[in-house]
């Protein structure tokens, strides 16, 4: 890690080398959640320094280092967040394994090079990968699950070789490999988009390996959960545009487990700015991979949908979002996410600060309203954070 | 409108002197739109934004266009907080694209959101956007002559036309009579042909290979008491600019 630091200060150094560039941010995060009569908070420190460096004309280096401390309650029970009917079954014996430490964390987030020509750009290394339309999710996309509650917040970076090529102006195609074990392993990916109109589409099929944990089983060797690998295939797409002043958009994926059943996921999506400068937004998601009903959720969907393994617990769900910008330098908004199988919601009320140049405030808050046991009910407790975010 | 604001923020300029003093609105919109439009133009311009408590908020990006403005990128170079983010506008800014690096997320904007703020500023996404649309969205007017910044200038009144998508009802510009380079603007409310909305006071003006270019611009909001600066920093028209920078990828670069 020191080893690290000490070559980025020295790469910051002037004249170290040419055209280099560091910038990147500090964050502090309060996070409280209130679930079962127990409150927990953790905060966090992290700070993020990116480094980019035209090395020559139309090549490109770019890396960022995180370091990531937490305080307060680093170690929490996924139990907690568990209905209680479900957790009372796991034996004590068990237990432990369901404990979640925080652990302080330092890792290279991207490092990547990319070389540009005037129509084809390759990037290998680890770098940020994102697909699809989507905003609270994204269904085509393979490497990242979203957090709907926090949605636009940076994804981690992935080992990958990607070809990009722009034959004309709103044409574009993708390639993508991301290592795996072996080639079977590997995820390969081919995108291709075009613009019509005022809308833009596109087609998407990927290979890519999928593993879910069977929070219920036990490996003896690892002494973990047991921990099952398969692959998968999906063939999608997502478009955007407009018809008259609301905008449109829609993205979904056909997945063929090699084992398994075949589900699909697909989630469209309308927005308008009114006049007055209010944004509203509202999209509706279906995944046939989650329950119907509410009363099929077991501990492995639950878990699954914690841990990001599945991208929601309920079939079908629902997102709204209005934003508002109150005065000069702060927005207001509200989220509202829906189960709409079992009829729960979540409300985000959410304030943002701009509050100095280069520091923004953010204010988040998330009240469960439905009955235990329901996607969005108080087993998941509510609570909120508080980000401040310092760009250098 | 929106061609108005981006012309003159981009590449305000003018040709020849008018000989014709008693030229119609109409011949003088002309004038102006044969002149504010330079095939390409790649600068760098200061941002200042001035909000109703008196906070300070500045940005500055590049910007690209080509076409007329027909094509337009910026790229932001400060702060640090949108460092690197860029936003391509095509087909006179009727189709809008954003860029994100840190999360290397593109987004395409619908029409509406052409009325948003650029960055809290008082210039709407629209506003910056390029255009051709100005004769087509207004009816012109010739009012008696004025003298602004001690500079005689022709006063026209523009009056939106029916059916049409502009964000002003009215807008009045006096433009230089030497120069042709409009040197105030007021802008009237989208649905209050009297409500007076924002003003652009346009000053410093230099030749830059060989077109009249404000370096000074100034806007002011009325109704919200916030204001916003540009300060041309550096601009030129002599640029031969590639197709493939007004793409997803030459947006990356």
């Amino acid at each position: 890690m020191s080893r690290a630091i000490l070559a980025l200060t020295l790469l910051a150094v002037p004249g170290a080398a040419a055209d280099l560039d560091v910038f990147g941010y500090y964050e502090p995060q309060y996070a409280g959640t209130w679930a079962k009569e127990n409150y927990r908070h953790l905060m966090s420190n992290r700070l993020r320094v990116d480094i980019k460096s035209t090395v020559v004309e139309n090549v490109e280096a770019g890396a960022d280092f995180v370091g990531l401390l937490y305080h307060g309650t680093k170690i929490w029970n996924l139990l907690d967040f568990v209905p209680e009917s479900l957790a009372s079954t796991v034996p004590a014996k068990l237990r432990p394994l369901y404990v979640l430490p925080f652990a302080d964390r330092f890792y290279l987030g991207d490092a990547y090079a990319r070389v540009s020509f005037q129509r084809v750009a390759v990037t290998a290394g680890k770098q940020q990968l994102s697909f699809g339309t989507g905003y609270f999710a994204n269904p085509t996309d393979v490497f990242n699950i979203k957090d709907a509650f926090d949605p636009t917040y940076e994804q981690p970076g992935h080992n990958a070789l990607r070809l990009d090529a722009q034959p004309r102006s709103r044409v574009s195609m993708t390639g993508l490999l991301a290592p795996g074990a072996d080639w079977k392993s590997t995820t390969k990916l081919v995108r291709a988009k075009a613009g019509f109109g005022r809308f833009d589409l596109s087609v998407l099929g990927a290979e890519f390996e999928h593993t879910a944990t069977d929070f219920k089983a036990i490996d003896t060797l690892t002494m973990w959960f047991v921990r099952t690998t398969d692959r998968r295939r999906v063939l999608g797409g997502d478009m955007v545009g407009q018809v008259w002043e609301i905008g449109l958009w829609a993205e979904g994926g056909y997945f063929m487990p090699v084992q398994g059943e075949e589900y699909y996921e697909l989630i469209a999506g309308i927005d308008h700015t009114l006049d007055n400068g209010l944004y509203l937004m509202a999209e509706y998601h279906r995944n046939t991979q989650a329950r119907a009903d509410w009363r099929q959720y077991d501990t492995n969907d639950w878990l699954r949908s914690m841990f990001g393994e599945t991208r929601t617990l309920a079939r079908d769900q629902g997102y709204g979002l209005a934003r508002y910008q109150l005065i000069d330098l702060l927005g207001i908004g509200l989220m509202g996410i829906a189960s709409i199988n079992d009829g729960s919601f979540a409300l985000v009320p959410m304030v943002d600060w701009n509050l100095f140049e280069n520091v923004d405030l953010t204010l988040m808050a998330n009240v469960l309203v439905g009955d235990e046991g329901k996607a969005y009910g108080s087993t998941l407790g509510s609570g909120g954070f508080l980000r401040c975010r310092v760009w250098f | 409108m929106k061609r108005f604001i981006a012309s003159t923020i981009m590449m305000l300029a003018a040709t020849l002197p008018l000989a014709a003093q008693e030229m119609s609105a109409d011949q003088i919109l002309d004038r102006v739109s044969e002149t504010v439009e330079p095939e390409q133009a790649h600068g760098k311009l200061r941002m200042t934004i001035t909000t109703s408590t008196g906070e300070h908020r500045t940005f500055l990006y590049e910007t690209f266009s080509k076409g007329s403005g027909d094509k337009a990128l910026i790229k932001y170079i400060e702060p640090s907080r949108v460092k690197g983010q860029a936003i391509l506008m095509l087909n006179d800014a009727n189709d809008i694209w954003t860029w994100f690096p840190r999360t290397k997320r593109v987004r395409k904007l619908a029409t509406h959101a052409k009325k948003q703020k650029l960055e809290g500023s008082d210039f709407s996404y629209e506003d910056m956007g390029g255009g051709d649309e100005f004769r087509e969205e207004f009816y012109a007017t010739r009012l008696k002559d004025e003298r602004v910044q001690g500079r005689p200038c022709y006063k026209l009144e523009l009056v939106r036309r029916e059916g049409s998508d502009a964000s002003y009802s009215r807008i009045l510009l006096w433009v230089d009579q030497e120069q042709l380079v409009p040197l105030t603007i007021h802008y009237y409310h989208d649905r209050d042909p009297q409500l007076w909305e924002k003003e652009l006071v346009c000053s410093d003006v230099r030749v830059v290979d060989g077109i009249p270019t404000p370096f000074r611009y100034s806007m002011h909001n009325q109704l919200e008491g916030t204001s916003t600066s540009m300060e041309t920093v550096e601009m030129r028209y002599d640029v031969d600019l590639p197709d493939d920078l007004f793409t997803e990828l030459g947006m990356q670069r």
